[in-house]
């Protein structure tokens, strides 16, 4: 199974909706895939048609030894798409995580039981860069960086460049451009500066009401409108994950 | 995760559906189905717990196309394939079923799905088995938020292997991960209805109906090693099971009528002379010697059918960048091929029917058809199978290393040019007795070593088109009608182009072998070793 993990330091960069729509391209593309909404909020979830909660199960049962995954999985109405939904206690997740021996290494050993079940798991991640985080990175072979193209946000990449930095288990970070507004001459000139950056894919996510629309729809962006830029990007960003994973 | 099908021939479709819906299933308006499942000849996916399928929805013309790879451990995974006129080359007729011709799963884009499949069909297509057409009404069970709870499929005007089947209808009931309870809700439900209850999906049940075999028409099975059986039983167990494949696919080929046999005598003549040559003091001296010479030529014999097979196998994807025009002006050099291939095809046949080729066959099986106990070996015939396996794959690396070492030291090109029957050997020796080192650490070794013995099988594949083609236009250029000059640049183009990719597969294979010599492969290899020695 490869690991994806969409994070980023900074809230509301589209994380959650780079992480569904990546999340639906790969199953488009043959692979059995899982969400895993590690994001208290439970937005993955909710865009997946799938109710919160885990049956009571919480953040301190799942990491404690005898947690596991598989009772809590749900079906979505994606074929081949999965979801482990998040619940409220994922907010103490950092706090259970610092209670259990080797806390880096705990969301990896929950998911090694699916290694078989799923090629694909996704990690929608919270902001921050917390211990949940780490551990979260730990069992990632890639890390998708969602950057809005202002100044504060471009730091993004730098910051998880010193989080990763002389880690062995250090997974590969892409980074694309999300919530792109072209009117702007901010994000127009950060664009360029972004492109730079040897992890930034040429991939753009444009601000747009087709992204909103998730949230009333709750369905990935392609399957109601494929033919826009939207779709596109997502399109073009899992091939670029996908040539990562996969490669020739 | 199995799906379950409830199937009547008595019951009106009204009835089913009534039921289901008083159980709270809503009914999307029905839709035409085709399905149509594949396996290899000997039913390596069914035996691996797999099931493939190719699957149309909707008018013949815009149909939605997707192949569907189902296993029991949880999603099943869904691949969609372009409309026809946007398949890629190769697939342009699999998204037309129900005709749907072999399927070879390398075409397939990169990515899980293809992985999976390789791994479990190996090099071979995968053929279609059966074909359902039907008018499907899918159904569910919600959950508030519009997930499903359960899923059932009502299947009617079933038509199995292009007759009517004696079905009113068949309703399928596939789990939902997250809700076991719904689905046995439903299955509670049918179970008022006297109809008959199976296990599997509709295209199970359609198998069943057309009197197809999941397993195959070739059965194999591998055979059960342990670490510390005597060497002797091992080699001969792996040399029993490529026999079986040898003497199924030779009666294929006499007959003409089985596309896979040929690729499966060549695998297993190929596997076979390996393990003759690894089994150096394990196997009886002159049984070996004999053995080796006779394999030598069957290999021989096959040979110009193999490449040509090969050539034609690849010759969607090698013109598949070409113009229509250029297409259409290579048309006489495939034509040419594919006569050579007939001809081939018909002397390998006469050679395989000849008194020498049938006494090589029976007294290669007679003689695996021994005892093991009672079968005299060589020195080291009774050592254990893990210790000398070991030794085997030990040396067959240590030769690709030192290769990979000389090719970066002086990072000459050339450098490789022995590696191919070490590749060879390698890929035979973990295919027979990699699992020996236990799962994890025969799939580390699989990984560390797969991607190098792949390539150089493909570049090797690439070298032998290139010759099948210069063949060919020989042939043609001989030949008494003038060769047209659009056919002539077409073929200097193809020429051109395979030259091209065997410079390109080249340098990858210096680039697979030079990981040959890195830290994490020979750990891969000394980690697998040390646990089958144990």
């Amino acid at each position: 199974v490869k690991v994806v993990a969409v994070a980023s330091m900074k809230g509301g960069v589209g994380k959650t909706s780079s992480a569904v729509n990546l999340a639906y391209e790969a199953s488009r593309t043959g692979a059995r895939v899982l969400v895993w909404d590690l994001d208290p909020q439970g937005a993955a979830t909710y865009l997946l048609r799938v109710d919160a909660g885990w049956d009571g199960a919480g953040a301190k049962r799942l990491v404690a030894a005898e947690g596991e995954l598989a009772p809590h999985l749900r079906a979505t109405p994606h074929p081949g798409l999965h979801v482990l939904p998040a619940d409220t206690t994922l907010r103490f997740l950092d706090r259970h995580l610092g209670a259990v021996e080797q806390p880096r290494r705990r969301l990896g050993a929950l998911l090694e039981p699916l290694a078989d079940a799923y090629d694909v798991v996704v990690l929608d991640c919270p902001p921050g860069a917390t211990l949940a985080i780490e551990s979260a990175l730990r069992a990632t072979d890639l890390l998708v960086v969602p950057i809005v193209p202002t100044t504060l946000a471009a730091r993004t990449l730098e910051q998880f460049r010193e989080v990763l930095d002389g880690r062995s288990w250090r997974p590969e970070m892409v980074a694309h451009i999300s919530m792109f507004d072209r009117r702007r001459q901010l994000h127009r000139t950060v664009q360029e500066e972004l492109l730079g950056q040897p992890e930034t894919l040429p991939i753009v996510v444009p601000v747009s009401t087709v992204v909103e629309r998730m949230g009333p729809t709750r369905a990935p962006v392609a399957t109601y409108a494929p033919r826009t830029a939207a779709a596109r990007a997502y399109r073009a960003l899992w091939d670029a994950c996908s040539d990562r994973l996969w490669p020739a | 995760v199995t799906s379950v099908t409830c199937s009547a021939s008595d019951i009106p479709v009204s009835e089913a559906h009534a039921v289901l819906a008083a159980a709270g299933v809503s009914f999307a308006p029905p839709h035409r189905l085709v399905r149509t499942r594949f396996d290899t000849a000997d039913g390596r996916l069914h035996a691996a717990g797999l099931r493939l399928e190719l699957r149309s929805t909707g008018p013949a013309e815009g149909a939605t196309t997707e192949l569907v790879l189902t296993d029991t451990t949880g999603a099943a995974a869904h691949l969609a394939l372009p409309a026809r006129a946007h398949a890629p080359v190769g697939l342009e007729r699999a998204v037309a079923p129900p005709t749907a011709p072999p399927l070879d799963p390398a075409s397939l884009p990169r990515g899980p799905f293809r992985s999976r499949l390789l791994e479990r069909s190996g090099t071979r297509p995968v053929l279609p088995q059966v074909t359902v057409t039907s008018q499907r009404a899918s159904g569910v069970v919600a959950t508030e938020a519009g997930a499903p709870r359960a899923v059932v499929h009502l299947d009617r005007a079933l038509v199995v292997a292009g007759v009517h089947a004696p079905l009113a209808w068949a309703a399928e009931l596939t789990p939902v991960v997250g809700h076991d309870a719904a689905t046995a809700e439903l299955r509670t439900a049918l179970g008022t209805l006297p109809a008959r209850w199976t296990d599997g999906d509709v295209l199970e049940l359609a198998l069943t109906l057309a009197g197809v075999d999941p397993l195959g028409s070739r059965r194999t099975s591998p055979p059960e090693l342990t670490r510390r059986m005597p060497a002797l039983h091992g080699f001969r167990a792996v040399l029993r099971l490529h026999a079986a494949t040898l003497d199924a696919a030779w009666d294929g080929i006499v007959s003409g009528t089985d596309p896979a046999a040929l690729h499966d005598l060549c695998d297993a003549v190929e596997q076979t002379r390996v393990l003759l040559v690894e089994g150096r003091r394990v196997l009886p001296p002159g049984i070996r010697s004999t053995a080796t010479d006779r394999l030598r030529w069957l290999d021989t014999a096959l040979r110009e059918a193999r490449d040509l097979e090969r050539c034609l196998a690849a010759w969607p994807t090698l013109t598949g960048g070409y113009a229509a025009a250029d297409r259409a002006a290579l048309e006489p050099l495939h034509e040419t091929v594919l006569q050579r291939r007939s001809g081939a095809l018909e002397h390998l046949a006469g050679e395989l029917r000849s008194a020498r080729a049938t006494m090589i066959r029976r007294s290669w099986l007679d003689w695996l058809a021994e005892p093991d106990d009672e079968v005299p070996g060589g020195a080291r015939a009774a050592r254990p199978l893990g210790t000398v396996a070991a030794t085997r794959i030990e040396d067959a690396h240590a030769q690709i290393a030192t290769l990979a070492r000389a090719g970066t030291a002086t990072s000459a090109p050339g450098d490789h040019d022995g590696l191919a029957p070490h590749a060879a050997r390698l890929a035979c020796l973990l295919a027979a007795f990699g699992p020996l080192a236990g799962r994890r650490r025969d799939t580390a070794l699989q990984d560390a070593v797969d991607p190098l013995t792949d390539q150089v099988r493909a570049e090797q594949h690439l070298r032998s088109h290139a010759e099948v083609v210069r063949a060919a236009a020989d042939d043609l250029a001989r030949a008494d009608t003038e060769v047209a000059d659009d056919t002539a640049t077409a073929i200097d183009q193809l020429t051109a182009h395979l030259d091209g990719l065997i410079a390109d597969a080249r340098t990858a294979t210096g680039a697979r072998l030079a990981e040959q010599d890195r830290t994490r492969t020979r750990r891969a290899v000394d980690d697998a070793l040390e646990r089958m020695r144990r």
